[in-house]
């Protein structure tokens, strides 16, 4: 027994039998395991739910932040962009500051920048005609260039704002917008316009819903200087390298604007987020006690779990079992446990979460990466409390545990 | 015979020593979970209704389409002054609201921060003493700042002049506000000033002052017989608890905090289930033999009683401090109003002891119904 587990230790020195050996060692292992946990049914499905509840919190967690970091830079998503250019002032995408427009002229007259684009951001209002309601609106304003306009709504309905006064509203907007079909007339800082689209972007952490309209018109409405922009986006030539590009553009524009790449402008946005914003840091706070939480769970389930069975592990100690089996029944244990508990913590995980998006349009959704931090971090848990447990039952005396 | 009941409950504890801290540390973060989840929803709920909260009038007044305190509609002034003159109504006094952007003095960073103006002689906002407030705010261009406003703004202090949506204004001192979810801090001026830049603005809400002795509910019955109905008249209670009841049912952060709330909860209560259950459950033959030597149930359930009250105090003791320290963090971080309120503490005390409670005694009636000997 003890060579075939010292084999399992040394893979390449294997040979078939010990392979052989090793397997059929594993699978008694695995054996040992479930009969421990079957043994007592009620037993096991306690112990089933208290492995699931930290399961299913982490996954809510973890979901309802990455939702929120996602959503705080979900309008930056839309577009596409290699650098961006914003006022040394700026700290998230509600900021007040401008700048000029002149700076993207200029950047665009160094050797790798492709083409540059203008997009505005201020708050404003939308008033809904028929039932007089009064929603903050977070007023969005952009260039006609639609190669920089990844989202396929927003790109076609930049075709339909033709004239003075057409918009496209955020279908994911508050009720109180009202009607929002195409061809409805409503007040948007107190300037009749009409819907001519719809795209999808819910910013509810920071206004009640959103509008789209020509940069052309955005100065009128924002009753701001045409001359100014809330960032400049970038694209550059094919090939470039957005670390040279950016240190170019930092020599050749003066120091009221800052230049930075894609991924700097969306880690800072949500940096600045979960570190300032309350419901950012609330929503941090909360996964940083659902680990905590977690762990802790966990690691009551199954130590209260091992403790139990340390009367059997005491006898394999004293029938000669390697540590290595009786370590392995235990991690096989908690791991039969998780993996048991995972799949309902999941799903009353994502059960939970599509009501939440259905409510409230977070992008909260279970992911492939959610699914896997969970696991791993479970699975991690669970070895390190079923060790700790392990040791000390395996230090004692079997006599002493038999007692 | 009960000190000897509180003594074994103990020493049943006790008897695996590992066990007994693990089922400690398992309650206490059950009941840090169910804690930290009811105190963000609630201090959420504090900051979406805090207006509300500060309003020093019997009654106020918003326009009808406001049906949340997040919404934008005014009131137009005249039907204050048209409810002035509805019997049993002293005055109105209008509240403006909106905002403006502060130049942070130190590098002309220009932030967005939360006005508010009203009649310097009649605040309708309990947020200082009426008196020093009307003192500052009758001098035009002078504006009071919220001491409790994130220190995100800057360098702003009493005697100095600060720059507001372009306008320079002199700072004459200090309110009591505090931050929201939303707005990182507030000043206060005059309506003086506030229309003297806005032209044309109109008041988002009336406060009602009543004569002495006037009901409150016959002048509002009054109130709206008098007026067309584009005006809703609440007591501050009232706004209050339609600013929560709209904040847990339509709005996203409340609907987001609401559902981590209900599964904190949720979660704290099966963990404590589930540790008094297996604290029991592996204890059965001792009270299997404690039967069979001729103690009765309910000397058995005393003693799971005692044990999972034990538990669950201890481990509530443990959570509490914990949370303290999370809670000050929080409303440190976010100057929200984060804390532990008794209701919270009963609510949670009455959940954890609860559900030990429950776990223990129906572990147990597998004791009390079977026969001992079979138990072994």
């Amino acid at each position: 027994l003890r060579a075939s587990l010292a084999a399992i230790g040394r893979p390449g020195a294997r040979s078939a039998a010990d392979r052989r050996h090793a397997l059929g060692d594993a699978l008694s292992c695995l054996f040992v395991a479930v009969s421990n946990l079957a043994e007592h049914k009620v037993r096991l499905v306690v112990a089933l739910v208290g492995t699931a509840v930290p399961i299913l919190l982490l996954v809510l967690q973890i979901a309802f932040l990455q939702g929120a970091r996602f959503e705080v830079t979900r309008l930056y998503q839309d577009f596409r962009f290699d650098l961006a250019l914003v006022p040394r002032s700026y700290e998230f995408l509600m900021s007040n500051g401008t700048l000029d427009r002149v700076r993207l002229s200029e950047a665009a007259a160094l050797g790798p920048v492709a083409a540059t684009y203008g997009l505005n951001v201020t708050p404003s209002y939308w008033l809904d005609k028929a039932t007089q309601r009064r929603s903050s609106a977070l007023l969005i304003g952009v260039d006609p260039a639609r190669e920089f306009v990844a989202d396929p709504d927003i790109r076609a309905g930049l075709e339909d704002l033709t004239s003075n006064g057409t918009v496209l509203v955020d279908d994911y907007a508050n009720a109180d917008f009202g009607n929002i079909a195409v061809g409805t007339d409503a007040n948007l800082a107190d300037r009749p316009v009409t819907v001519k689209g719809h795209y999808h972007l819910g910013l509810f952490l920071y206004a009640d819903g959103s509008v789209i309209v020509r940069n052309s018109d955005f100065a009128q409405f924002a009753r701001r200087d045409p001359g100014v922009i809330s960032v400049g986006l970038v694209r550059l030539k094919p090939g470039s390298d957005p670390q040279a590009a950016k240190a170019e553009l930092v020599k050749a524009l003066p120091d009221d604007v800052r230049v930075l790449t894609h991924d700097e402008l969306i880690a800072a946005e949500q940096g600045f987020f979960i570190s300032t914003k309350p419901i950012g840091i609330m929503l941090w706070i909360s996964m940083a006690i659902a680990f905590l939480v977690g762990a802790v769970i966990l690691f009551q389930v199954l130590s209260t779990e091992m403790i139990a069975r340390k009367k059997e592990f005491a006898t394999f100690k004293a029938m000669g079992f390697s540590t290595g089996f009786v370590f392995g029944v235990g991690l096989l244990e908690a791991a039969v446990l998780s993996l048991g508990a995972f799949l309902p913590g999941l799903l009353s995980g994502a059960a939970i979460l599509w009501v939440v998006q259905a409510m409230t349009h977070l992008p909260a959704g279970l992911t492939v990466s959610l699914v896997l931090e969970v696991l791993a971090s479970v699975l991690g848990m669970s070895a390190l409390a079923v060790i700790a447990v392990m040791r000390r039952i395996w230090r004692a005396d079997p006599a002493e545990l038999c007692r | 015979m009960r000190g000897g009941g509180l003594w074994l409950g103990i020493r049943l504890l006790l008897l695996s020593r590992g066990r007994f801290f693990a089922a400690f540390a398992g309650v206490a973060v059950a009941v840090v979970i169910m804690f930290v989840e009811l105190g963000l929803l609630t201090s959420i709920l504090d900051s979406q209704s805090h207006l509300a909260s500060i309003t020093n009038s019997e009654l106020v007044v918003l326009n009808r389409a406001r049906t949340n305190l997040h919404k934008w509609n005014s009131i137009d002034a005249i039907r204050l002054h048209q409810i002035a003159g509805v019997p049993g109504v002293a005055k109105v006094v209008p509240l403006y609201q909106g905002t403006m952007g502060v130049e942070d003095p130190a590098n002309e960073t220009v932030r967005r921060i939360l006005a508010l103006a009203f009649p310097p002689d009649d605040s309708p906002l309990d947020i200082g003493d009426p008196k020093d407030i009307a003192r500052a705010l009758r001098t035009p261009g002078t504006v009071l700042y919220d001491r409790r406003s994130r220190p995100i703004f800057g360098r702003i202090v009493p005697g100095k002049d600060v720059t507001l949506d372009g306008t320079s204004y002199h700072v004459a001192g200090y309110v009591t506000i505090g931050p929201d979810v939303v707005n990182d801090g507030a000043f206060v001026m005059s309506d003086g000033d506030w229309l003297q830049h806005h032209p044309g603005a109109q008041p988002i809400m009336g406060a009602i002052r009543l004569q002495p002795h006037a009901d409150v509910e016959k002048v509002r019955t009054a109130i709206l017989a008098s007026m067309p109905d584009d005006v809703a008249v609440f007591t501050p209670t009232e706004l209050r608890n339609r600013e929560i009841d709209f904040t847990l049912r339509a709005a996203p952060i409340g609907i987001l905090f609401g559902i981590g709330m209900l599964a904190g909860l949720v979660i704290g209560g099966l963990t404590c289930y589930q540790i008094l259950f297996n604290e029991i459950v592996d204890r059965l033959p001792q009270y299997a033999t404690l039967k069979a030597m001729g103690f009765p149930n309910h000397f058995l359930r005393r003693v799971v009683l005692e044990q999972a009250l034990l538990l669950s105090l201890a481990g509530f003791a443990l959570g509490v401090l914990f949370v303290w320290l999370v809670f000050g963090y929080l409303a440190r971080a976010t100057a929200l109003n984060v804390q532990l309120d008794p209701a919270s503490i009963m609510l949670i005390l009455a959940l954890a002891t609860g559900m030990s409670v429950g776990a223990g005694l129906l572990a147990l009636r597998r004791v009390v119904v079977t026969d001992p000997a079979e138990l072994y």
